[in-house]
Formats: C-alpha cells, sequence, structure tokens
C-alpha cells in the first residue's frame, strides 16, 4: 500500500463570496514529484497557504506524514511560496542564521545549502543587493536547510530569466532525484511536465483532474509533415481516408489529425503511391498544455 | 526556550541601522535624563541662583528612597523610543512579509508572540536595571547618605516602571499588529496617547469631575503607576506611593494587549 504523506480531505476555504477551496480531496505519495496545476485564482497558493499554517481553513483536514499538523512539523518541510522573502538588511547567512534557529538546524547546514545551490559566493551581501535569480537561490538554499522530506514550491520559476528557470529546474530534479517529495505549484505547463510525475488540476478550488504525467502524455496527437511541394502535399492528404483536419504552422510545416487507429505507415505509403515525398515526418507530441485548456474548457 | 526566542529576535535587530540608531538615542537620552537634574541644579547654583535664600544644590533630588521615583518618573517619557523600536520591530515583519515566511519555517504563531514578548521583557528589564544602576550610584554619590533601608525602601517603583513598560510596549505591538504599517502606527500611537486619550479624559474630567471611568483607560493608566514627584520640593503633598488599583487597572491592560496580540497573530490570515 502507498505511503502518503500528504493527504487531504474535504478542505473549504472562503474569501466573502468566492469559494477559494472547495471541498479539496488530494493524496500525495512518497517520492513523487506532485504537480499542482490550475490558472489564476484557482485555489493552489490559497491550499498551500492552508498546508502551511498561514491561511486559516474553514472545514476539512489534512495530515502530513500521516499526523495532524502542528507547527514543529513544518520543520521538516522546505517551502518557498511566491515570491523569497527574507529580512533585506540581513545577508544570505545571516538570513539563514534565523532559519536555522527557527528550525532548530545546526549553522554548519548553512554554507552547504549555499554551496548546493551556488549562492556560496555572495553568502555575506545584504539580500536587497541580490538579483532576483539569486533571491529565489536562497529561498531555495533556505528550504534545504532543515534536509527536508517534502519540498512545496509555488511558483518557483516566476519572474526568472531562461537560464535562471534552466538552473531551478535543474536543482528540482537533482532534489527529486534524491528520492525526497516534491509539490510544485505552477501554471507553467511546461515546467510541470518537464518535472512531475503525478498531477492535479483545480479550477475555482476544486479539483477537476488528478493523474499521472505519463498516462497523460501518452499517444499523440497527429503528425507533422512537410514536402517540396505544399500545395500538392495539401491536396493529397485531402484525400486519404483517414484524415480528420491539418493546419500550417508557425515553421512552415503542415500539422495533419488523423483519425486515431490509422497506422503511420500506411499514410506514409499513401502519400509515396501519389507521388509524393516527404522532407520531414514527425509525432507531434501530446503537450499538458492541450489537456490542460482542453480540461479547463471541458469543465465549465 | 527564552533564550532562542531572545537570538531570534537579536538576529533580526542588531544588523538593522534604524535599530542601532534609534536604541543609541535612547541609550543617550536615558542617561542624559537620569543625570540632568544634577546637571540643571549644578548649573543653577553656579549661575547663582536661589529659592527663597536655598541654594538649589541642596534639594535632595538623589536622596534615598526619593531617587527611584524621581528618576523612574523622568525615564518614563522616553517610553516612546522604546515603543518606537517595537512598531518597526513588529511593522517590518509584516512589510518584509516575513511573519508569514517564519511560520512556514516552523514557528507556531504563539512562538512569534513570544519572541516579540522576549524582546519587549528584554527591553523593560534592562531598562529597569539601568535606572536601578543608575538610581544605586547617583544616591551614593549625590545623595545625603546611605543606609539600607533607605535604600531599598520604595524600590516598587522599580517595579512599576517594569510594569509600565510592559503594559505601554504591549499596546503599541497591538498598534502595530492591527495596522501593520510602520508610519501609521508610530502616528496612530503618538495621536493616540498624545491628543485622543488625553482630550477624552480631559471632557470627562470636565463634565463629570473626576469620573472613575478616567483610572480605566490604557494610558492613563500606565502613567498613573508613577506620579509626579517634583511638588515635593515646594513643599507640596504628593503621591510617593504605587497605588495598587493603578497596578491591578495596568496589569489588566498587559494582559488585554498580550491576549488581543495572540488572537490577531493566530487567526488572522498571514498574507
Amino acid at each position: 500500500m502507498a505511503e502518503y504523506i500528504l493527504d487531504i480531505s474535504g478542505l473549504n476555504k472562503r474569501y466573502g463570496n468566492i469559494q477559494a477551496v472547495d471541498n479539496l480531496e488530494l493524496k500525495v505519495e512518497k517520492g513523487t514529484v506532485f504537480g499542482l496545476l490550475g490558472p489564476n485564482g484557482s485555489g493552489k497558493s490559497t491550499t498551500l497557504g492552508i498546508l502551511l499554517g498561514v491561511v486559516q481553513k474553514d472545514s476539512g483536514d489534512f495530515k502530513w506524514f500521516g499526523e495532524e499538523p502542528t507547527a514543529s512539523q513544518r520543520r521538516r518541510l522546505g517551502a518557498i511560496l511566491e515570491s523569497p522573502t527574507f529580512y533585506p538588511y540581513l545577508s544570505g547567512i545571516q538570513n539563514l542564521q534565523i532559519v536555522c534557529k527557527i528550525k532548530e538546524v545546526p549553522e554548519s547546514r548553512i554554507l552547504e545549502v549555499l554551496e548546493q545551490v551556488g549562492l556560496a559566493n555572495r553568502a555575506t551581501s545584504p539580500f536587497k543587493t541580490y538579483s532576483l535569480g539569486m533571491k529565489q537561490r536562497l529561498a531555495i538554499a533556505s528550504a534545504l536547510l532543515s534536509d527536508p522530506e517534502i519540498l512545496i514550491l509555488d511558483e518557483p520559476t516566476n519572474g526568472l530569466d531562461p537560464q535562471g528557470i534552466a538552473e531551478i529546474r535543474e536543482l528540482i530534479l537533482d532534489i527529486a532525484g534524491q528520492g525526497k517529495t516534491i509539490i510544485l505549484a505552477s501554471h507553467l505547463l511546461d515546467e510541470v511536465q518537464k518535472v512531475c510525475t503525478h498531477f492535479a488540476v483545480l479550477k475555482q478550488g476544486e479539483k477537476i483532474f488528478h493523474g499521472t504525467v505519463a498516462e497523460s502524455l501518452m499517444g499523440n496527437e497527429g503528425v507533422e509533415v512537410l514536402a517540396d511541394d505544399t500545395e500538392s502535399l495539401r491536396k493529397v492528404i485531402g484525400t486519404f481516408p483517414s484524415f480528420i483536419d491539418m493546419k500550417l504552422n508557425n515553421v512552415g510545416r503542415l500539422e495533419v489529425q488523423l483519425s486515431k487507429e490509422t497506422a503511420i505507415h500506411e499514410f506514409h505509403e499513401y502519400l509515396i503511391e501519389k507521388g509524393i515525398v516527404l522532407t520531414h515526418l514527425a509525432y507531434i507530441n501530446k503537450s499538458l498544455e492541450k489537456q490542460f485548456l482542453q480540461l479547463l474548457s471541458a469543465k465549465s | 526556550m527564552i533564550l532562542k526566542y531572545l537570538q531570534i529576535e537579536w538576529l533580526k535587530l542588531k544588523n538593522y541601522k534604524t535599530f542601532i540608531r534609534l536604541a543609541s538615542l535612547y541609550f543617550l537620552l536615558l542617561l542624559l535624563i537620569l543625570s540632568s537634574v544634577k546637571l540643571l541644579l549644578s548649573w543653577m547654583s553656579s549661575s547663582g541662583m536661589e529659592f527663597e535664600g536655598i541654594s538649589p544644590d541642596i534639594i535632595p533630588f538623589y536622596d534615598f528612597p526619593d531617587v527611584w521615583q524621581n528618576l523612574t518618573y523622568l525615564a518614563s517619557y522616553l517610553k516612546f523610543f522604546l515603543a518606537f523600536i517595537v512598531i518597526i520591530s513588529v511593522t517590518n515583519e509584516y512589510s518584509y512579509r516575513t511573519i508569514r515566511q517564519n511560520i512556514i519555517d516552523g514557528m507556531s504563531p504563539t512562538d512569534f508572540l513570544l519572541a516579540k514578548q522576549s524582546m519587549i521583557f528584554g527591553f523593560s528589564l534592562f531598562n529597569m536595571l539601568v535606572i536601578w544602576l543608575a538610581g544605586t550610584l547617583m544616591g551614593i554619590f549625590y545623595g545625603s547618605g546611605f543606609s539600607f533601608g533607605l535604600y531599598t525602601m520604595d524600590m516598587e517603583f522599580l517595579l512599576a516602571h517594569f510594569l509600565e513598560l510592559l503594559t505601554f510596549l504591549n499596546l503599541a505591538m497591538l498598534i502595530s499588529v492591527v495596522l501593520k504599517k510602520a508610519g501609521f502606527a508610530i502616528i496612530g500611537l503618538c495621536f493616540y496617547a498624545i491628543f485622543l486619550e488625553p482630550a477624552l479624559v480631559g471632557i470627562l474630567n470636565y463634565v463629570f469631575d473626576d469620573h472613575w471611568l478616567i483610572t480605566l483607560f490604557p494610558i492613563h493608566a500606565v502613567n498613573n503607576l508613577i506620579e509626579i514627584p517634583f511638588q515635593r520640593y515646594v513643599f507640596m503633598e504628593i503621591q510617593d506611593y504605587v497605588k495598587v488599583s493603578s497596578a491591578i487597572i495596568a496589569g489588566a491592560w498587559l494582559v488585554i494587549s498580550i491576549g488581543l496580540n495572540y488572537f490577531l497573530i493566530a487567526k488572522r490570515d498571514i498574507n
């Protein structure tokens, strides 16, 4: 039987007229990288706020490690919510000293985690002089201080440049590789697709989907083709028996939808019979993005 | 446990320039105000001033046990500086959103409250000890003699001063937790303590001629612990003791403000 590191049941939170979290049920297994998806305002951050003790729930329950939530339990978590928050006038080291005191962790950990996130050379500069990427890395260093069993990240790549995003992603994969559980809230689907094993989708506080990333990405979204003579390629494809739809994409290739049971070699043979030689043929991989948008529109 | 809270608050404050400046200024003013009467009296006598033939230098300001009430009364004017430090320390946690991070990192709301309480306790205790030390030294050097009985007499003014600070600083924390912005909280505290409450007290006094409600106002209760002692030097009667009822009312406000502080920190969402 699977071991649940987080177990949420019947969680509710209302702000005035808005039901921010609506009877949420969610279980997260140990060792998974769990993506919490949803558009802005879907209740991701509110849910994490409740789980981390800064937002008061209206009703419902949640358990970390199978136990009722307490403050000392949170020392075993590493969490970064939205933007990194530290004392701006203190250096990286001084800020982490405070976290060490709160989490009851020896200060010898500070240099280790600063090394791990590549911030050791700026450790004594005041936090306010850091770039956004450095601030985010300090937040991750702080979350790693107690060598937590679970890492909770809320939009960790918000506002970062592509290099920063790639670095954070590497770090997440690195930490996941150590067998830790990660809960990642994001609206960047590409990010979730690249790092998560499981995911759930929230909409207006309700869970509308829960599954594994691998299953959701199984199969394909049609094929992408290119030939020297695009016009005759279009005509021929239009006559293929299981043809459904096609459109030209931004790199000048044709994206073709065929009915599901079509084998790709039949399609290829058909084109050759009709005198078309392809210069490009590839499956279009399924993306979480498409499914996410389908899920959201289907439920509205 | 208390030590851990103190360490956390000390880490937050010790490298904060505004704190260093306010605290240094406060400490200088405290020493100045404690020795000011001596300086003033010496200056008056050296410039030949006299009160009905009496040299000002012989006014027994630093004699035991009068020194305790004299010094604690003077020092109580500086409590606003300590309140500003408390306000800045608390509102910073809201404006930097570090209260949220502290709690996420594993503090409970109670831990957070106790950490701030340990800071308030530390300031009040430090302040009381400085006055005790200053009173002892000045009483010995400038007073008219030392006897243990007189030395320990009226020392309850030190405790009253301690209670005054604890209560006043907790009221300052309450305003900070409610308003969350340093500027608003400082203006709010000054407006209430210097203008609004005295005005209400004045109106009540005028309309009802010393209404019992007056003693219940928080700032009045805090200021009422140590009555102004200086008229005794012009041979008027003063209240040269701490009224038990005043201590009880101030103590009640201390409990109420800590309770409200806890309630606001623990029961509100922290954004």
